[in-house]
């Protein structure tokens, strides 16, 4: 059986007449960086302050580290390490005001470690919040998220607003981590190129719904897009099986497939095509491959 | 918990500071006066109600509203740390900053206004100490950042969780006064409400409401869930709870009323008995609380109380002189009339300032009847106590109208007001209505003309017969001045100390400076003056119990008091026989004078009696003397006076002649019937 640290089964939530998390099924593995990936708007923010606690759910059961939300928000609080997509830190608060005040809410806090990371991140203890740019309140946010030594990692949206730099050292920062200590991230965020980068297994959601949930080696091996160039003209009846879109231009068509293989290939190299050319995708390529209009194929 | 109040410190402590340097320096600022802090309830906004009161919901406005809008405390709520230990941290710093403020601002007055104001910082801290209902205020401000906490969990704007706490506030404060509204109905005054149950209980209801409902709403509301759904549910929740609290405390309040407590809780302080000595009327009152009041008649023959249902909550006034209270009965003893203070619901107009009400309670149908109800402000004034017509047809009383100047007002046996009789002009003061033969006002009466220098103005009385309107003007003279003014009962003659040249107007003003007067009666048949022993200067400016003139005229009790400071204050007794112009001495050198009592004669004129409270030794506890009150009876014949002493107990104010040889006397809750040799003695009520 393997070992999960945040399972969900059905999870809802309503606001009102809008449905903001539709039966969402989650399993992330220890150990795993885990991509929580979405549009703008997609639920991704409400599902990790259901996970947390600090929303009720409507409907469905959700697990973190074997806490239940609804009840033991306060346990799961301790053991996970929370880094929300804005942070609203006491401005008048020095960096070592600010880590002193939050190590009192941690049994586990480790103040070597704190003192350590603050270092690594080249932060001033005697610095006021106020006086930081977004980039070092950034770093703050997640030394405070680490120094208690969380099991689980929450970060959502982690690099919202920061700059290609600062993000990257950001996440080079988590993976060094990560590597490190074994432990298990869930990131949630809409910039596939940092997710790309990071996550082992990644959940696709849209409109509350999960769409599709994969490790990244196997989502990559399984959306692909096969360009077709026909010799003459291409036949105006044809039906390609298993394609979610077919982009027909002239006589080259671009066929996307959600579940590629071989066998499918096969088949379109039956057509009177010249050549059968496969693209493999980015993420993004990905995302928008899952979350786009389908076609007729 | 520390460091959550630790934070909460760091945030707000140059608000807390400023906050203490304003109260130390109030004082200073607003006047030296400590009154203002607690004396009455009217006197303490000035500095806890609208200072640090005020400054209490500033601070409770801050504890939550900008954290709301800079995010912090969601940022907060993220950390395992559970909701009401956030709650707590901010409510507590915010209601020890209150207490601190209030306890500095007591202190700063007590120290800096007692100690310039001539009350004396002793002083002033033994009646904060002596009256702790009243200390219940100083929870008002806890009140207040309970109400500012709740405000501020639902706003990002301090100022509108200013204005929001104002506005919970508000409906609280209604409730308050409807409940204050409620209690004085039926003549209850402010003293009684703040002091025994509006001001602990009105407090501790805001205190546990305001507490709840915040920390209800801190800990599930919106800004914790971010939901919109419970909002509503915690609204409901939230107006629910207001509104079992507040019926709760009206319904309290309104048993309040019902329950009248059980009579033991009542002194009786003046006994009325019908002409036809069938029938008593006991005045009473709680010791403490001076204006919860009730008066019971009581049927002597029958042994029963007349009007068992309602308690009237008739005024005690001059309650050591019995003669005087104010209540009336009718020639033929089936009714009496009586004032009481009454402060009826108005709705639409606001609570009554002050109010008093004419009743008269008929004896044969035990029903109450409504004369005229007296209702500041806006309204004139009931000024005198009543008379009836000799035939008892008319009830007279006095009324000084709001614009100014007096009537007499005429009303009928069966309550409707017949006349209205304008007193001569605005100088004349109605100074009492005297029980002469038929009743007629003694009036204050200054001369109209010039010159209008108070050294040489006339000095002038009015007699007044309300049945024929015929005024009898007595002058006294120009450059001279009367005080101590009474009439005999056949209104014959008219007593007075004068003054020549007058008194200054220190004098007048100061109980202390007046200094001994000859005392004269003037003979209103021949307009002649003649002093009461020749020679001798009477100390009877200073002292307020009246004379007693016996029921024929001849004989007059007189108190001469020789006020001096400490242990040498001392008072005699005397019985003058107008005729003979002779005194003798009926008790001499009585210690503390302000305890005896006003003499009363006997129906028949052979007897007088004295009440008197005898100091046996001061508590150490609570500094207040013990007493022994003695009850003395004195019977004139041509061989001396002889004196019967009779009911020792421990008050025996407001004692009467039920006929010429008993007497009816209260000692304290109780009323005893007493033969006047001091043998017989009964309880007659309860």
């Amino acid at each position: 059986m393997m070992d999960t640290v945040i399972q969900t089964k059905g999870l809802t939530r309503r606001f009102g007449k809008v449905q903001a998390v539709d039966r969402l099924d989650l399993e992330v593995p220890r150990g795993s960086v885990f991509g929580f990936i979405g549009r703008n708007g997609a639920g991704k923010t409400t599902t990790v302050r259901m996970l947390l606690g600090l929303l009720p759910m409507s409907a469905g059961s959700a697990t973190v580290l074997g806490h239940d939300p609804r009840k033991q928000s306060f346990d799961i609080k301790k053991r996970v390490g929370y880094v929300p997509e804005t942070h609203h830190f006491y401005q008048w608060m020095t960096i070592a005001e600010l880590t002193r005040f939050t190590s009192s809410f941690y049994p586990t806090w480790r103040h070597d470690k704190c003192a350590e990371l603050l270092k690594n991140f080249e932060l001033d203890p005697a610095k006021k919040i106020k006086e930081l740019s977004k980039g070092m309140v950034a770093k703050v946010a997640l030394t405070l998220a680490l120094a208690h030594d969380p099991e689980l990692l929450v970060l959502d949206e982690p690099t919202g607003g920061l700059d290609v730099m600062v993000r990257r050292e950001f996440l080079e920062s988590i993976v060094r981590m990560i590597q490190e200590e074994g432990k298990t991230v869930f990131l949630s965020s809409h910039v596939l190129v940092d997710m790309e980068r990071v996550a082992d297994e990644i959940a696709i959601i849209e409109e509350g719904r999960l769409v599709k949930r994969s490790t990244l080696e196997e989502l990559k091996d399984k959306v692909k897009k096969v360009k077709l160039t026909f010799a003459g003209d291409p036949p105006g009846d044809v039906q390609i099986e298993g394609a979610r879109n077919v982009d027909r231009d002239g006589r080259q068509w671009v066929v996307t497939y959600e579940e590629f293989s071989e066998d499918k290939l096969n088949a379109l190299r039956k057509l009177p095509v010249s050549d059968a050319q496969v693209i493999d995708l980015d993420l993004e390529d990905i995302f928008v491959v899952l979350v786009g209009k389908r076609s007729e194929p | 918990m520390k460091t959550l109040l630790w934070k909460e410190w760091r945030q707000n402590w140059l608000v807390f500071v400023l906050g203490l340097l304003f109260v130390l320096l109030f004082p200073l600022i607003y006047g030296v006066d400590p009154r203002h802090l607690y004396v009455k309830a009217e006197d303490v906004p000035v500095l806890q109600y609208f200072v640090v009161a005020f400054y209490s919901l500033l601070i409770g406005s801050t504890l939550v509203a900008p954290e709301i809008a800079s995010g912090a405390i969601r940022e907060l709520f993220a950390r395992p740390v559970k909701p009401w230990k956030i709650w707590l941290s901010k409510a507590l710093f915010g209601m020890i900053t209150a207490v601190v403020l209030v306890i500095v601002a007591e202190l700063a007055a007590i120290l800096i206004a007692g100690a310039v104001s001539e009350r004396g910082a002793a002083r002033v801290l033994s009646s904060v100490v002596g009256d702790l209902p009243l200390l219940f205020l100083a929870l008002v401000p806890i009140v207040f950042v309970g109400a500012a906490l709740l405000a501020s969990n639902m706003t990002e704007q301090p100022i509108l969780a200013t204005v929001g706490a104002v506005l919970l506030l508000i409906p609280f404060h209604l409730y308050w006064i409807a409940w204050a509204l409620l209690l004085s109905y039926g003549g209850r005054t402010e003293r009684y409400l703040l002091r025994n149950s509006a001001v602990p209980l009105a407090v501790l209801t805001g205190l546990v409401l305001f507490s709840f409902l915040s920390a209800l709403v801190f800990t599930r509301g919106q800004i914790n869930t971010g939901l919109r759904g419970p909002k509503w549910r915690l609204a409901g929740v939230s107006v629910g709870c207001v509104a079992v609290v507040m019926i709760f405390a009206l319904l309290w309040g309104a048993a309040d009323i019902l329950y009248v407590g059980p009579h033991e809780n009542f002194e009786v302080h003046a006994l009325s008995v019908s002409p036809d000595r069938k029938k008593v009327a006991i005045a009473a009152q709680a010791p403490g609380a001076y204006d919860v009041r009730a008066l019971w008649i009581l049927d002597l023959e029958a042994g029963k109380r007349l009007f068992p249902d309602p308690r009237f909550d008739a005024s005690v006034y001059w309650h050591w002189r019995a003669r005087d209270w104010g209540g009336a009965w009718s020639p033929d003893s089936t009714r009496l009339a009586i004032r009481e203070e009454s402060r009826p619901l108005r709705l639409l107009r606001g609570p009554a300032t002050y109010g008093e009400r004419v009743r008269l309670l008929d004896m044969d149908t035990e029903t109450v009847r409504e004369i005229r109800e007296f209702q500041q402000p806006g309204d004139d004034w009931l000024w005198g106590p009543f008379a009836w017509s000799e035939s008892g047809d008319s009830l007279y009383y006095v009324v000084r109208q709001d614009a100014g100047g007096f009537n007499i007002e005429q009303t009928a046996s069966d309550g409707t007001r017949e006349k209205r009789i304008p007193l001569v002009d605005a100088m004349v003061r109605p100074r009492r209505l005297v029980s002469t033969r038929p009743p007629v006002f003694l009036c204050d009466y200054s001369d109209p003309q010039p010159p209008f220098e108070y050294s040489d103005r006339k000095c002038m009385y009015a007699l007044l017969d309300p049945a024929t309107g015929e005024t009898n003007v007595i002058d006294l003279g120009r450059r001279v001045e009367a005080q101590f003014v009474d009439i005999s009962p056949d209104a014959r003659y008219v007593l007075f100390a004068k003054y020549d040249p007058p008194l200054e107007p220190h004098e007048q003003a100061s109980s202390t400076a007046r200094p001994p007067a000859p005392l004269y009666l003037r003979d209103l048949s021949t307009g002649t003056d003649r002093p009461i022993l020749e020679d001798k200067k009477w100390h009877v400016g200073t002292f307020y119990y009246g004379t007693a003139f016996s029921p024929d005229g001849t004989r007059l009790v007189l108190y001469d008091r020789q006020q001096r400071e400490g242990p040498d204050d001392r008072v005699d007794a005397y019985l003058v026989n107008i005729a003979q112009d002779s005194a003798t001495r009926l008790i001499g050198n009585v210690e503390r004078p302000q305890w005896l009592r006003s003499a009363v004669w006997s129906p028949n004129g052979t007897r007088v009696a004295v009440a008197i409270d005898i100091p046996t030794k001061r508590d150490e506890a609570t500094g207040e003397w013990l007493k022994r009150t003695e009850l003395r009876v004195f019977t004139p014949g041509d061989d001396g006076v002889a004196k019967t002493t009779i009911a020792p107990g421990t008050s025996v104010s407001g004692f009467v002649w039920l006929s010429d040889d008993e007497l009816l006397y209260p000692d304290g809750s109780a009323v005893y019937r007493v033969n006047a040799d001091g043998t017989n003695k009964r309880k007659v009520f309860p």
